[in-house]
């Protein structure tokens, strides 16, 4: 359910609340603003912009569960809606073990690509614990890397599915 | 610049009422808008409120409502429905975070020349479901040849009639894995042990937007499997193309049927097609 | 076999935690205060003078604070290739050119007080041109008739060959012994011409850079560069602001790749903010990055060799035409590479010539890109020694182990070409090429593949190799340095000049240090590439950080040692002779085995008597440049309807050396792999016919993603280079030079046809095949 109201009559400017990482934060954005923007103009700077095309995954967060491109999403259609970004998941005091696995397994070089591949990460493991390669291919198809080639993160993926089961 | 109203009515008829003023337009939560941008546009309607995300099938029809992601789409029918060609095609289409936002009425409204539905809805022969201005239900044809249609109605649902129990091969033609296919090649069939109930076969992408291969659809159906090797599917597959960045008119046209070709043996004689 | 303690393990990368937190900081996600915004307008048209700029409605705008051009904005000529002082590129650019050189060139700039409306002003400035005749073909550059791209008083700040008057941004002769004898004592002649393409780096991260202003009115530029000291030299140099008023800061970089060995964005920034002392912040959008960013270089290599019977290259002939675009940045280095890098490979032949043009043309400007010119030279090199083991009865992996350069042994090639300099004559001390060999070739399983053409329905496997060498830094001119000091607890701080953009040599560096003094990378504590704070270092460029910033750290921390040893040894009475570096932070008296611990020395040195830091530097620069090598081997199934090529299993076996951290390496390899394979089959600039580039953007440029990817093996030869720190070499760049030829040369294996023209896509592959066929 969205909550959002015009600034003021005459206005171009939209107020909503936004629910991220827990947290509740009142915005205020364009009527033709993408998510990726308000994240980024309001401290999310971990939600990168690669391409603002919906072409690279840089931006991707979670939007109501569900992965998603924030460039490719008005904010005014995620006004009310639940977001988390890859600080939701973890913080560097105690990270995530998607996170963690990321970091032993040499799954990050440059870096700029992990904060959305660790999200659609979590989103697999979140429906497939136990995910195969070409599960974790078809997870990941939206999430550009240049750096790695993929091999290490799919080694993290494969590392934390090992983990996080036999914490079960 | 232009102030832009966005409203997010609860009911079809406040949203149909919406969508018939001026420079007023639906948002599924699709891409196609946010790429366009909203500069030609004072509103915007948000459909998310609306009771258009639902999928029902019951005695093998199907009916989508126009909110229904294609990852949505794609998840419920691998339950309901798993060899629907439509698992195959909208599970494929562009990327998992995309096919997160991308609907199936924002879909229809647009069916750009790299749709992944737009194939397997011409097999499956559906239908339009519409309401408020323009409303009603239109095939695919009667909906492509007439955009004026389009404009200010309200997408409720597609209907697919008969969407169970066909066998179906799919294929996209992409450069890389996540990419928009220079053209598509759909086939459904059902087999009655030898012989060959009914078979369909579209390809998308050409110059028009989609092309049922009927000449293939005559010499099959009814017929028995064998006829499958007497007819010169790469010939008949042909479908006319323009140059894309993927390959030239002649290329695409010449691999298409190639694929064409694939889709109908891996069909109508088991084995999958090769990628 | 070497046994260290922290060099050559798995050590965590120390910025990876903050990086998969989100906690880390790229260029555009500083936040300053009150900031300005610069958005660039660019020209149209391929080649064509600025006769008048209405930047009127731009300036009526509401929210537009100013607009740049050539109109009321001058600068001296300069080149933007991030190189040492003076630069081997022509200065043959200005901020603000009268003349614009390619459908994308800077016409302009817009400052505003929001991205949104710098570009929207950006747009409705009217620009007027004189058209000129644009030049695309760059086989035509030199000729007489063409146009001329470089009229104007362009000149070459070091005395190399540059005659813009005939195109020529670069040339490279080079020849010994004489190849028209070679020639006439062949058996065989083999004459092919190669042509690659130019692509983008597509680093993840767009150009960002920020100017701002510190307490005392210093202008702080944070950038998204691999060159922060060339970066701040290059914005003096251009915008007359004094050097020591300006600071960069190099932050978290998301992926350069040569792309941001570049001097693109600072000076904009930097002029935009000096002007109205107010922060200045631009970052490029991805379309912009395509054609405002650099290429990699489009060469044409024409490969002729004389050879015997037994398959002895009598003579060898390298023709390279090399496609620098509008500018010349880069040109004469790249061109240099692609000879230097690439004919040392086979050291034994007799008679050799290089000629080598780099042309202007108005087209998209080539950079520095990931293998340097040595990528193009390679994938002709790979396929002409295929195509000579071909003819005669040779088995490509035992030939070029027969032929190879090996240890001890030097090529005339070192000697004679540098970069822009002479070269450095060299022996090489490592090289395990015909290891990489032998296990790649069994990993791939060469044996039971090769000329077998096994066949599953319309597809048939082949698999096919190449092999490459680099280099470890540019010998005589790069240079990096170093310092440490030591805090109380026995930790140190490590001030390195160096680069990291995402390689991790903030973590190898550390691990040198940690090594050499016994402790863990966690008692590191590194910061680098802030020119306020860290000494000099030329930056992440020619695979040079691990030799070269690397030995400096060494030496820097040798000096630390030796003062801890002085300190214990004046804490303790204990003779110096007795005192050595322990394990885990002590200094170990071998006399009575009694152990200082570092934090005890630290405590004393500040505190107790005769006071003073425990501190020091060190500089090292290459006085050789030790090549890594690689064999890289591909296994690929081709579709003979289709022309579609699959990559099934790529590996990519090298020598660099010790590896400081194996698991960084494999991860350089396994990234350059990938990057080599899309370059090879998918990436592409197209072009309409006033050369404006088409496909700008991931939807019709496309990379390799997860659904992609083969099966990717790496592997690490055991070597040692004995002038490496701790026996390293470089590896960063050389893995994308295999991928092109290696896949080029299993399509012939599998289906006898040899692509000499990238990329290799299946239209391509399919009209070839329907060549042979004679279809």
């Amino acid at each position: 359910m969205s909550e959002v109201s015009p600034a003021w009559w005459g206005g171009i400017e939209m107020k909503g609340s936004f629910i991220v990482n827990g947290k509740k934060a009142e915005w205020s954005f364009a009527p033709d603003a993408v998510l990726l923007d308000v994240l980024r103009n309001n401290g999310h700077t971990e939600v990168h912009r690669g391409c603002g095309e919906g072409e690279c995954g840089a931006c991707a967060v979670i939007l109501e569960g569900r992965l998603v491109n924030s460039c490719q999403v008005f904010a005014a259609s995620a006004a009310g809606q639940k977001i988390t970004t890859v600080a939701g998941i973890g913080s560097i005091h105690s990270p995530h073990p998607i996170q963690q696995a990321f970091v032993e397994a040499g799954a990050i070089q440059c870096g700029f690509c992990t904060p959305a591949m660790i999200l659609a990460v979590f989103c697999l493991l979140q429906k497939t614990p136990n995910p195969t390669d070409d599960e974790i291919r078809k997870a990941l198809d939206g999430n550009l890397c240049r750096c790695t080639g993929y091999v290490k993160i799919f080694e993290a993926v494969r590392l934390t599915a090992r983990r996080m089961s036999s914490n079960e | 610049m232009n102030r832009i109203e966005w409203y997010f009515p609860e009911t079809i008829d406040e949203a149909a009422a919406l969508l018939a003023r001026e420079r007023t337009v639906p948002h599924g939560g699709g891409t196609g808008l946010v790429k366009s941008g909203l500069s030609s546009f004072s509103g915007v309607v948000d459909l998310a409120k609306l009771p258009l995300n639902y999928l029902k099938m019951e005695k093998g029809i199907l009916e989508i409502g126009a909110s229904q992601t294609f990852a949505s789409v794609a998840e419920n029918l691998s339950n309901l429905c798993p060899d629907c060609i439509l698992v195959a095609a909208l599970g494929s289409a562009a990327s998992t975070p995309l096919r997160n936002r991308i609907t199936i009425g924002g879909s229809v409204s647009f069916f750009p020349p790299w749709s992944d539905l737009i194939g397997p809805f011409s097999v499956l022969e559906g239908e339009i479901c519409t309401e408020g201005k323009n409303s009603g239900t239109y095939d695919l044809s009667s909906w492509l040849a007439n955009r004026p249609v389009q404009q200010g109605t309200l997408v409720t649902s597609v209907l697919l009639p008969d969407a169970a129990d066909w066998d179906s091969c799919y294929y996209r033609e992409v450069r890389v894995g996540f990419d928009y296919p220079a053209f598509t090649v759909s086939v459904v069939a059902r087999k009655n042990g030898s012989k060959i109930e009914k078979v369909r076969a579209a390809v998308s992408g050409g110059l028009e937007r989609v092309t049922r291969l009927s000449g293939i659809e005559d010499g099959l159906n009814g017929k028995d499997l064998s006829q499958l090797a007497s007819l010169d599917v790469k010939k008949m597959g042909r479908v006319t193309f323009g140059r894309k960045p993927a390959g030239s008119a002649e290329y695409l046209s010449e691999i298409a049927a190639v694929h064409v070709e694939r889709c109908l043996k891996s069909v109508l004689l088991g084995g999958g097609e090769l990628r | 076999m070497n046994e260290f303690s922290v060099v050559g393990k798995p050590v965590l990368k120390v910025d990876s935690l903050s990086l998969a937190c989100g906690s880390a900081f790229f260029t555009a996600d500083f936040t300053v205060k009150d900031p300005l915004f610069l958005a660039f307008f660019y020209s149209p048209h391929a080649h064509a003078e600025i006769t008048a700029i209405d930047d009127s409605p731009a300036r009526a705008m509401e929210g537009v604070v100013d607009v740049f051009h050539s109109g009321n904005t001058s600068s001296g000529l300069f080149t933007t290739a991030g190189q040492g002082y003076p630069e081997p590129s022509p200065y043959d650019t200005r901020l603000f050119n009268k003349t614009v050189r390619y459908s994308g060139d800077i016409a302009g700039a817009v400052l505003a007080e929001s991205d949104k409306t710098a570009r929207a002003a950006a747009r409705a400035i009217t620009v007027e041109y004189t058209l000129l005749p644009p030049l695309f073909d760059p086989e035509k550059a030199m000729d007489g008739d063409v146009p001329r791209i470089h009229d104007e008083d362009e000149y070459a700040p070091l005395p190399v060959a540059y005659r813009p008057e005939q195109n020529i941004a670069g040339e490279v002769l080079f020849s010994f012994g004489n190849v028209e004898k070679g020639f006439a004592e062949a058996d065989f002649i083999e004459e092919e011409t190669y042509n690659t393409h130019c692509t983008s780096h597509c680093a993840m991260e767009p150009h960002a850079a920020t100017a701002s202003f510190d307490e005392h009115g210093r202008l702080v530029i944070y950038s998204s560069t691999q060159v922060p000291f060339h970066a701040r030299r290059i914005v003096s140099m251009t915008t007359g602001i004094p050097l020591h008023r300006i600071r960069v800061v190099k932050p978290r970089i998301g992926g350069g790749f040569g792309s941001k060995q570049e001097v693109i964005l600072e000076p904009y920034v930097a002029l935009a903010a000096w002007k109205h002392k107010r922060n200045v912040r631009a970052e490029l959008t991805r379309r912009e990055v395509f054609t405002t960013v650099r290429t990699r270089h489009a060469m044409r290599v024409r490969v002729k060799s004389g050879f015997k019977k037994d398959g002895t290259i009598t003579a060898l002939q390298m023709d390279d035409l090399m496609n620098t675009g509008a500018y010349g940045a880069h040109a004469l280095t790249v061109l240099s590479n692609a000879a230097s890098k690439v004919l040392p490979m086979f050291n034994k032949i007799p008679n050799m010539a290089f000629t080598g043009h780099a042309v202007y043309t108005t087209l998209p400007v080539g950079g520095a890109y990931r293998g340097y010119g040595a990528t193009q030279g390679y994938f002709a090199f790979n396929q002409h020694v295929d195509a000579i083991c071909r003819k005669v009865g040779a088995d490509f992996v035992e030939y070029v182990k027969k032929w190879h350069i090996r240890e001890g042994e030097t090529s005339e090639v070192f000697r004679a070409i540098g970069e822009g300099t002479e070269g450095v004559s060299q022996i090489v001390r490592s090289c395990k090429l015909t290891e990489c060999l032998d296990r790649g070739a069994e990993e791939i399983r060469w044996n039971e593949l090769r000329g077998k053409r096994l066949r599953s329905g319309s597809v048939v496997k082949g698999v096919g190799a190449a092999v490459s060498m680099q280099g470890s830094g540019i010998a005589m001119v790069d240079m990096g340095s170093a310092s440490m000091k030591m805090n109380d607890d026995g930790s140190f701080n490590l001030f390195a000049g160096a680069t990291d953009i995402g390689t991790g040599s903030d973590t190898i560096l550390s691990q040198i240090a940690a090594e050499r003094l016994g402790i863990s990378v966690e008692m590191i504590v590194i910061l680098s590439s802030d020119t306020d704070l860290t000494p000099f270092d030329t930056g992440a460029y020619a695979s040079s950080t691990t030799y070269i910033s690397g030995q400096a750290v060494l030496r820097c921390a040798e000096k630390i040692g030796e003062q801890l040893l002085s300190t214990a040894s004046s804490m303790t009475g204990a003779p110096v002779g007795n005192l050595s570096i322990g394990k885990g932070g002590k200094v170990i008296n071998s006399a009575d085995g009694s152990e200082i611990p570092f934090s005890e020395i630290a405590c004393y040195s500040m505190y107790s008597r005769n006071q003073f830091q425990i501190q020091a530097q060190a500089s090292f620069f290459g006085e050789e440049s030790p090549p890594p090598f690689m064999a890289h081997f591909a296994e690929v199934d081709v579709d003979m309807e289709t022309g579609r090529v699959r990559v099934v299993k790529f590996v990519s076996a090298g020598d660099c050396g010790q590896p400081i951290n194996p698991v960084l390496a494999l991860g350089q390899i396994e990234g350059a792999t990938l990057n080599g394979i899309s370059y090879a089959l998918t990436e592409q600039y197209l072009f309409d016919a006033k050369g404006k580039m088409t496909n700008n953007s991931f939807w019709d440029y496309k990379i390799y993603g997860s659904l992609d990817i083969p099966e990717v093996k790496a592997i690490l030869a055991e070597s040692s280079e004995p002038s490496g720190p701790y026996g390293a070499k470089s590896i960063s760049e050389i893995g994308i030079n295999g991928p092109a030829p290696a896949i080029a040369n299993a399509i012939f294996d599998a289906v006898g046809i040899r692509l000499r023209e990238l990329p290799m896509t299946p239209e391509k592959v399919l009209a070839a095949i329907k060549a042979k066929a004679g279809r």
